[in-house]
């Protein structure tokens, strides 16, 4: 079994959504490979078509004023959060038919990669009870939403590098009142997007399938 | 007259909340074609018809809450 890799760089959120819809309808038939996504996306708030969140619980001024996108109706789970640079997202096109059909089992998976990727920097990341994601101490460092048809996965998690925190600040991240933070914030020192990949890469195999020869990269041609 | 159910979606997840029906009562479906949007916490998904006909009766609505095993349609 292999799981191609797609670095795509800074990609608008839409363009990026695109790109995993097309991904999914070839992996579906078969006629692609399991993929892992890295992107980054600039200044963007996304709210998933499932939301509860209300229009009071955010400024769409203020969203203005910072020059950051919103999309509505998105369809994975959760409620509304902010991707941007310095956010490294990783998104999964995975048929779950080769995992064992267990859309829990994929989450704590995903959960897992992510701790594992974030102790290997020296970070004291857990997941926490009755909520998701992946947290330092409590503070979220990660946050997750995936959508499934017919078992083939979009969506991934976000993982804080050296985001502005800030831009939390207009919104409550997945409906809740909590702290975010972010790699650097929490080792007090800049971190290199790369290593996080490698080691993001690491665990996915490691923790997926337990073969380190999962991996083949590929240059991501569609883009030019 | 088949019934589609909320299948099993791995372990502990008992239960997932009704986003939109894909297909409307009176509408022609073929087993498989996906007629409910659900969503659980994290994830939102599909689920497909279990037989081909007419989707005779929705049996959870928009919003609703539905547990694994439970009925969301009959297909006549």
């Amino acid at each position: 079994m292999k799981l191609e890799v797609l670095d795509l760089g800074t990609i608008a959120y839409k363009e990026a959504f695109y790109k995993q819809a097309e991904l999914r309808a070839c992996v579906r038939e078969q006629a692609a490979t399991h993929t892992l996504i890295f992107c980054e996306h600039p200044h963007v708030y996304t709210v998933s078509r499932n939301s509860r969140v209300l229009d009071s619980v955010f400024d769409y001024k203020a969203i203005d004023g910072r020059g950051a996108e919103l999309i509505c109706g998105v369809n994975r789970g959760g409620e509304i959060t902010y991707h941007g640079p310095g956010q490294l997202m990783a998104y999964f096109i995975l048929d779950l038919r080769d995992f064992g059909r267990d859309l829990s089992y994929f989450i704590a998976c995903l959960e897992e990669v992510l701790v594992c990727t974030l102790r290997s920097f020296g970070i004291d990341a857990q997941t926490k009870k009755g909520f998701r994601g992946a947290w330092a101490r409590n503070r979220k460092i990660a946050s997750l939403g995936i959508g499934v048809e017919k078992w083939v996965t979009m969506h991934g998690f976000g993982l804080n590098v050296s985001t502005d925190m800030s831009f939390f600040d207009l919104i409550k991240p997945c409906g809740l009142d909590i702290e975010m933070t972010s790699m650097q914030k929490e080792l007090g020192s800049s971190i290199s997007a790369a290593e996080v990949k490698q080691e993001i890469k690491r665990h996915v195999a490691g923790i997926f399938t337990h073969q380190e020869s999962l991996f083949y990269s590929k240059e991501a041609s569609w883009q030019k | 007259m088949a019934k589609v159910v909320l299948p099993e979606l791995g372990e502990g997840i008992e239960k997932a909340t009704v986003s939109y029906w894909l297909i409307e009562e009176g509408q022609q479906v073929k087993e498989g074609d996906e007629i409910v949007e659900m969503a659980t916490e994290k994830a939102v998904f599909n689920v497909p018809s279990t037989a081909s006909g007419i989707l005779k009766r929705k049996l959870a609505n928009d919003g609703d809450e539905v547990r694994v095993g439970d009925e969301l349609a009959e297909i006549e």
